[in-house]
């Protein structure tokens, strides 16, 4: 786990949300700055750019992928061979001082070949909010490209 | 004549749907009422959401679901979550939770006469002997067992 994040991005996801570190984050982009997406059932849209175009994906609550057709923005993370991202209902920063983030495990086995989706979490009595490791989201999103 | 263990053994029977547990009360942090269950994705159907307690991210196992029973188990007034500590290995803030479905009642050991072993044993990796106490069968869980299921590769 990353200790010197400043900020984290609270990703509002089918009215769940989740954080991610904002150094995690290579853009944020509005929605009407993407285009919309017709040739793919798991991409909700594109980000034309002069190397190529970059798949946001649209993924339920239980980041399982389903088509939504409300979100707002769209986050995308660093990968290989293009930055993959992901399309949400609200994105916020919050500065880690006002967190609370503590290690997490996560029983089981992890869903990706590079470990768990998360491996930390903001808790704050009852109330908690799972921070998305960026390496291991990263995978999961390029699998989704099957 | 019973044979004197060395040690009285304070030990905590929890109650679950399918079969009780016996462990040493030494390995549980707290008894609690079951708080607010958090979601988390891409759990296995045994791990019933995480917990916030004591400032931690605790998850929460059905043991019987981990055992392979694919019945989801019953939430009612009496459940509890038992929290115990981190298993051996494991980093100092791994706690995790097993939900029990009433209170966990205390049992002493004080002769290995005290445990008998059960007619019906549970054959299962999570699972170190069934025995029993009093007229009911319980499981002793095998604490590494549990740390390969729970934790696989850690």
């Amino acid at each position: 786990m990353e200790l010197n994040i400043r900020q984290y991005l609270r990703l509002k996801i089918d009215e769940t949300s989740f954080l991610l570190p904002s150094t995690a984050s290579l853009a944020i982009e509005k929605r009407e700055g993407l285009s919309s997406s017709t040739d793919s059932r798991l991409v909700a849209a594109w980000r034309q750019t002069s190397k190529g175009r970059w798949p946001a994906y649209s993924l339920d609550k239980e980041l399982q992928p389903a088509p939504r057709d409300r979100w707002s923005r769209a986050v995308y993370l660093n990968a290989t061979p293009n930055p993959v991202g992901l399309v949400t209902d609200e994105i916020q920063l919050i500065p880690t001082d006002q967190l609370h983030i503590v290690p997490f495990h996560p029983p089981g086995p992890a869903p990706t070949n590079v470990g768990h989706i998360f491996n930390a979490a903001h808790v704050d009595g009852d109330d908690m909010l799972m921070v998305l490791e960026p390496n291991a989201f990263t995978a999961y999103l390029l699998s989704l490209e099957g | 004549m019973a044979e004197t263990l060395a040690h009285t053994m304070h030990a905590l029977v929890i109650p679950t749907t399918r079969v009780p547990m016996l462990v040493p009360s030494a390995i549980t942090a707290e008894i609690m009422s079951v708080p607010r269950l958090n979601p988390l994705p891409f759990s296995e159907n045994w791990l019933l959401g995480v917990i916030g307690w004591r400032n931690r991210a605790v998850p929460v196992i059905s043991f019987e679901n981990l055992l392979g029973d694919p019945t989801p188990p019953i939430f009612h007034h009496r459940s509890k979550v038992v929290i115990f500590q981190p298993l051996s290995g494991l980093s100092e803030w791994d706690f995790f939770g097993i939900l029990a479905s009433a209170d966990p009642h205390p049992y002493t050991i004080s002769s290995a006469t005290d445990l008998k072993a059960s007619s019906t044993p549970i054959s299962s990796p999570l699972v170190a002997s069934t025995v029993t106490v009093g007229r009911t069968a319980v499981v002793i869980p095998d604490m590494d067992g549990l740390r390969r299921a729970l934790y696989p590769g850690r």
